[in-house]
């Protein structure tokens, strides 16, 4: 309860574009963390796949060459769904709190404009203000680019098994 | 004595010349002696006679004399009297001239003293108003604001009966700017009727009616609703806020200047005007990006469900998706030709259906990559002015702060554009890979994978049948 008011409480000294931010944040996150409970039960999937190779008796002719190509072709989608969002996503969010410092500059020149310089330790305030945004976005895309790697990584290496498993 | 000698005198003269003639004349001849005599005799009776004649005469004038001596001293005395009556009341208006001389400056001072307590309490009730026009507890009683500032105005000294309202109306004032919490209150509604609404008062600082913030209108007396509101948190926050402990509500330390001077502030549609022709190119951009992206994406979901169709019904290829196109190449391609210009048709074929799939995708990243650039122009464009502005006609550092907001604003555009735009260009291109992939890696793997299938079926088929008809032969 206190973590979710102090959350709340940062998130509204940020502003409307921290709130962005969060919500970029927990849609980053959530669909990697899809991709790591899929992951982690995808083995089973890719013995059955590796099985249900070696039981065929063609596995060299050109059908079966097309027939492996197009089996690996699904699995590097089924495995690799998402990627592409999830890297956007990391790509957006210091774009994101570029915005929210930018946002926050363009409130405390145009309050400079109509009071004039304010007290250091406000100036001080206003300055931290302006950065939480930009501090948010990357420490969510550094987040967010290291479980992706994770799960590129990962994705690679059931591929890789899936590929040395097809073998003729 | 001289006139008495002269009197004598005359006679004897009158004597001697009438003495013949009375003699001539006389009835009784007398002697001249006796004559003389009675002559003598007469004039001793009439002179005598004349003397007590005088004597009384003189009696009366010397009484007359007394009489009027003793007048004259009573007059005398009195005009003494009178004399000092005089000065005594000269000395009397002395001190009266001197008394009102006293009591005109007492008048003065008192005046000019009445007219420092008016100044003093019109300058005090000044202030009072001033600060009241602020307060929004000061509409919890009307009539108060009003009070005041006639009292900041009436040149007269104000009744005392008034004065003790207005003390009692800023006590009550006093009161209630110790207020948290919910009390009904009359509030202007947004077509100009009133209401009674359950206001809640943080004080001094703030009144919210149910998330909405309200300022005081001294016009009319009244509460209303601010024209613009701070944000949703801040108003969730307030329309929770009883005055218990625990409760958080955003205040006006100002005392709702805070929220008049954000109606003031320049909305979105005036901040990208400000902007110029890059920010509502920038809004073109964003626009058209995403109207675009939305038509791309309905397309390639449309396109997906059709592939997927044709995926699990590969007996019958249709013209109509692109997968059923590349394996109906692909299938023509078995007739005629050796392996590797099997495939060389295959790709072939997937690569003219690529430009139907990837259509427009490179302009939407075009624009997610122009549009931070452009903002980023935008705001150079705009410091340039301001420094411009600045140098030709000088300025104070606020100008100088307003015009780089301004100038800021389009690189929040370009940015703000950026995002959707991305995240568009993200969801396309991931659609259309994964079609792309289908289609160059799948396609005929897929039909050989179904071939495969019929075959073996068609197998299985001809082995039953072979079996029948060899156990017809047994039979």
């Amino acid at each position: 309860m206190n973590m979710a008011s102090d959350l709340l409480q940062f998130l509204d000294r940020g502003g409307w574009v921290l709130w962005m931010i969060f919500l970029l944040c927990t849609v980053l996150l959530s669909l990697l963390a899809e991709r790591v409970w899929f992951f982690g039960h995808y083995t089973q999937h890719l013995k059955k796949t590796i099985n249900r190779w070696k039981n065929r008796q063609d596995r060299n002719s050109q059908d079966a060459q097309m027939i492996r190509t197009s089996w690996l072709a699904q699995e590097q989608q089924n495995l690799q769904t998402n990627f592409h969002i999830i890297r956007t996503l990391i790509m957006i969010c210091p774009l994101a709190g570029l915005l929210g410092t930018v946002t926050g500059m363009i409130e405390l020149f145009s309050q400079m404009g109509q009071s004039g310089l304010p007290e250091s330790d406000q100036l001080l305030a206003g300055l931290t203000r302006i950065c939480l945004p930009t501090l948010a976005g990357l420490a969510t895309a550094v987040t967010g680019l290291w479980l992706f790697t994770l799960c590129q990584n990962a994705a690679q290496k059931r591929l890789q098994t899936l590929s040395r498993g097809l073998a003729q | 004595m001289n006139s008495s000698r002269r009197f004598f005198s005359s006679l004897l003269f009158a004597l001697i010349t009438f003495l013949p003639v009375n003699t001539a004349f006389g009835e009784t001849v007398l002697s001249p002696e006796q004559l003389l005599k009675e002559l003598m005799q007469q004039t001793l009776a009439d002179g005598n006679k004349e003397k007590t004649n005088n004597q009384q005469r003189e009696q009366r004038f010397l009484a007359e004399r007394d009489n009027q001596a003793a007048k004259l001293a009573e007059l005398e005395s009195q005009l003494k009297a009178l004399k000092q009556q005089n000065q005594q009341l000269r000395a009397e208006q002395e001190n009266n001239t001197l008394t009102l001389q006293q009591l005109a400056e007492q008048k003065n001072t008192q005046l000019a003293n009445r007219d420092r307590f008016t100044n003093s309490l019109n300058q005090e009730f000044q202030n009072i108003a001033e600060q009241a026009r602020l307060l929004p507890v000061t509409a919890l009683t009307p009539g108060r604001l009003a009070l005041f500032q006639n009292l900041s105005q009436s040149p007269e000294l104000p009744s005392p009966e008034t004065l003790k309202n207005a003390l009692a109306a800023l006590q009550s004032l006093v009161k209630d700017t110790g207020l948290a919490g919910p009390v009904d209150v009359s509030v202007v509604q947004s077509n100009g009727s009133e209401q009674i609404q359950s206001v809640t008062f943080a004080g001094p600082f703030a009144a919210n009616n149910n998330g909405n913030f309200l300022i005081y209108q001294p016009e009319r007396d009244r509460l209303l609703t601010a024209p613009r509101q701070p944000n949703m948190l801040t108003r969730i926050y307030a329309a929770s806020f009883r005055g218990s402990r625990g409760d958080a509500m955003a205040i006006d330390p100002e005392h709702g200047q805070i929220l008049q001077r954000m109606a003031t502030e320049p909305t979105m549609f005036e901040q990208v005007n400000n902007g110029g022709a890059i920010a509502w190119l920038i809004l073109i951009f964003a626009v058209g990006g995403i109207i675009f992206t939305g038509i791309r994406i309905r397309f390639l979901n449309a396109e997906t469900l059709r592939v997927n169709h044709q995926k699990y019904n590969l007996h019958a290829l249709s013209e109509n998706n692109a997968l059923g196109r590349v394996l109906q190449a692909w299938q023509n391609s078995a007739q005629s030709g050796n392996t590797e210009s099997r495939e060389l048709r295959l790709d072939e074929a997937v690569m003219a259906e690529m430009p139907r799939l990837e259509a427009g995708h490179s302009v939407v990243r075009l624009m997610a990559a122009l549009a931070p650039m452009l903002g980023l122009l935008g705001t150079i464009v705009g410091m340039i002015a301001t420094f411009q502005a600045m140098t030709l006609g000088g300025g104070r550092e606020q100008l100088m702060a307003a015009g780089i907001a301004q100038a800021l604003v389009t690189t929040a555009a370009g940015l703000l554009a950026a995002i959707p735009l991305l995240a568009g260009h993200a969801l396309i291109t991931s659609r259309s890979k994964h079609l792309m992939l289908t289609l160059d890696k799948q396609a005929a793997g897929l039909l050989a994978d179904f071939q495969e299938k019929e075959i073996a079926e068609q197998q299985a088929a001809s082995r039953e049948e072979s079996v029948t008809t060899k156990a017809e032969a047994i039979l």
